[in-house]
């Protein structure tokens, strides 16, 4: 019985063992894309969209990039955030409107260079901004009073690091799609002392963290593949010479 | 295929981009001043055995009622108002006396915004107290230690009680 099972053991690792090496001979080596791929643009969907549908903050937003080896895309976005927003149970008013930036890098998950690509990656963000806000009815509860106040052009600055997952895909020859979801982590903010923002450009809604996003209309022109080199010129002046 | 796939990945994203949202404001919202009481000798924190009552002036509320062995109490601040009268009257009911202070507290008033949907709230800066008392024997002194009325909550004046009371 044990020498039957121990044959059986032998037959079936023999067998396989040729399957194995015939799809390994089969598998081919992903060719290596070139150094320098080249530069995409791209442009923010989500934010018009979030200022069509009347959402509480929107922002404008484009970027570049460069590909290597259509793994690393070190990039820049630059944007324009906005929120004009006053409060759903009483008149308390905020304004802010201003430019901001960020830097970073997307690492491309995968492998083949098939036009579909996985994303990950790390940014940091920066702006600097001023803000308004006002209470037209601050009501003292126990001295029977009531007054107001308003200011104007607080100054306010935030850093922040994001971290990105996303992906994106070839539409037709250079014009992209992708979409990517983002954890923001607050790295510092200096505020007025009268009080904090409720959005930071490009940020988001105030808080040490918060999430976003964004649906990007790529303009890629990059090229994964190595030119061939052409021999037959080569030879054809070879000829021409003798 | 591909395409009703990017427009459903697409929709799900500009959804939950528009749709994130909720209110944050901060629950720990009460600003107020904090008045403890201590043993002048001692300088430990002591429990007043009488009922203390405050009220201040220029409005008809009681700003604490009826107080019975409290180390601390917490007194809301006008919002407006450059000072504020605050009276502190300790009753003891068994030995039929009444003990007094009035404190007038200097103050910078600082309005805090938070966010539109949040209640703006009226922080302090205290910059100087006085005080008066009817009974010499009951109340010691009384000191400022934090100016800061916010709402961190701290401790800002001690009023220090002599030991027979």
């Amino acid at each position: 019985m044990v020498k039957r099972t121990f044959a059986y053991i032998c037959i079936l690792l023999l067998s396989l063992t040729p399957i194995g090496s015939k799809a390994k001979e089969k598998k081919e080596p992903i060719p290596k894309a070139p150094l320098f791929c080249g530069v995409a643009v791209f442009a923010d969907l989500a934010g018009p969209t979030m200022k069509a549908v009347g959402a509480r903050f929107d922002q404008l937003e484009v970027g570049a990039r460069l590909n290597f080896r259509d793994h690393f895309f070190p990039l820049c976005e630059l944007g324009i955030g906005e929120s004009d927003r006053e409060g759903q149970e009483n008149q308390n008013k905020f304004h802010t409107r201003a430019p901001y930036f960020r830097v970073g890098m997307d690492y491309n998950f995968n492998k083949k260079h098939n036009g579909n690509r996985f994303m990950g990656g790390l940014r940091y963000g920066f702006s600097s901004f001023k803000y308004d806000f006002e209470d037209p009815a601050f009501t003292d509860p126990i001295w029977p009073s009531t007054g107001s106040f308003k200011f104007n052009n607080q100054q306010g600055q935030a850093h922040w690091l994001e971290f990105s997952l996303g992906c994106e895909t070839k539409i037709w020859s250079f014009i992209r799609l992708g979409w990517n979801l983002r954890f923001k982590a607050r790295l510092k903010q200096n505020i007025s002392d009268y009080g904090e923002p409720y959005y930071i450009p490009g940020y988001g809604k105030k808080g040490s963290s918060t999430f976003g996003g964004t649906v990007n209309l790529i303009f890629d022109v990059s090229r994964t593949t190595k030119k061939k080199k052409n021999n037959t010129i080569n030879i054809e002046n070879i000829l021409k010479h003798e | 295929m591909r395409i009703r796939s990017i427009i459903s990945a697409l929709a799900f994203v500009a959804l939950f981009i528009v749709g994130c949202d909720s209110i944050d404001c901060t629950i720990n919202n009460v600003v107020a001043l904090n008045i403890a009481f201590y043993d002048s000798e001692t300088k430990k924190e002591v429990s007043i055995t009488d009922t203390l009552n405050v009220t201040a002036e220029g409005t008809d509320s009681v700003l604490y009622n009826r107080g019975i062995k409290v180390k601390n109490i917490d007194v809301p601040l006008s919002y407006w108002l450059d000072a504020d009268t605050l009276t502190l009257d300790f009753y003891n009911i068994a030995s039929d006396t009444h003990h007094s202070v009035t404190m007038q507290v200097n103050k910078e008033n600082i309005p805090h915004y938070e966010s539109p949907d949040c209640p703006t709230t009226m922080f302090h800066q205290i910059q100087s107290i006085s005080y008066t008392t009817t009974t010499t024997n009951y109340v010691d002194s009384v000191v400022l230690v934090n100016p800061s009325v916010n709402y961190n909550g701290q401790e800002n004046i001690r009023v220090y009680l002599h030991p027979a009371s």
